[in-house]
């Protein structure tokens, strides 16, 4: 993985990319206990405009030129397979701006906030994402967890958002 | 009953705060299971990550 991660680091010097952060299962994961997750999930700011059809082919070219294997929906990197998802949203935007800056052993990497985690988690609503969600709240009660969120900022997100009533709705439900 | 809820409780705390690094080999053994939990049911298994 941290030969992955150097790899994606690469392509921001050489502005392939404009800049990343860890989101999805492996977010989750970041934060709370990992589990079975197949894709490193990476938001990223492209070079070209949000609305090019042709976004992911820099990247693509880069990577296949270097012998990386594109497979299905992902591409294989130094043994992980890699998605390249642009910032489909105001609160994925929000979470590729605001993202944590963190070690990866010796390398550099850039993880969403836990907030921003746990407001995409809500927003998407996947059982994949409610089992995620439902597993980080239950991190979330024990103080000595790395889950710990600031409320007042997930409160915030929520309501810019719109996504009050999904969370209320949520941990009712649960 | 709260003894054990809480006892679980701890063990995955724990789990959650292992460093980053550790976590990715532990889904590396997750995946294999799951892999070969798919090979033994006949479906088709998705590809583990070589780390």
């Amino acid at each position: 993985m941290e030969e992955t991660l150097k790899v994606v680091n690469t392509m921001v010097e050489k502005s392939i990319i404009r800049g990343y952060a860890i989101g999805g299962g492996m977010a989750a994961a970041y934060y709370g206990e990992p589990t079975l997750t197949y894709d490193l999930d990476l938001f990223v700011y492209f070079t070209t405009e949000d609305d090019d059809l042709r976004l992911l082919e820099p990247v693509y070219k880069y990577l296949i030129d270097l012998g990386y294997e594109a497979v299905d929906e992902g591409i294989m990197i130094e043994g992980i397979m890699v998605q390249f998802l642009p910032p489909y949203n105001a609160l994925i935007k929000e979470a590729l701006d605001n993202a944590v800056t963190v070690m990866y052993n010796g390398t550099e990497t850039n993880v969403i906030s836990i907030e921003h985690l746990l407001a995409i988690m809500v927003q998407t609503g996947r059982p994949k994402d409610k089992l995620r969600l439902s597993n980080l709240l239950e991190m979330m009660k024990d103080p000595d967890s790395n889950a710990n969120p600031d409320y007042n900022e997930l409160d915030k997100i929520l309501a810019d958002h719109d996504l009050k009533k999904n969370w209320d709705d949520f941990i009712e439900e649960k | 009953m709260e003894r054990i809820a809480r006892a679980k409780l701890a063990h995955r705390v724990k789990l959650a705060n292992l460093p980053f690094p550790e976590k990715v080999s532990i889904i590396a053994e997750l995946q294999k299971i799951d892999i070969s939990l798919a090979n033994a049911a006949g479906r088709k298994p998705k590809r583990a990550w070589k780390i």
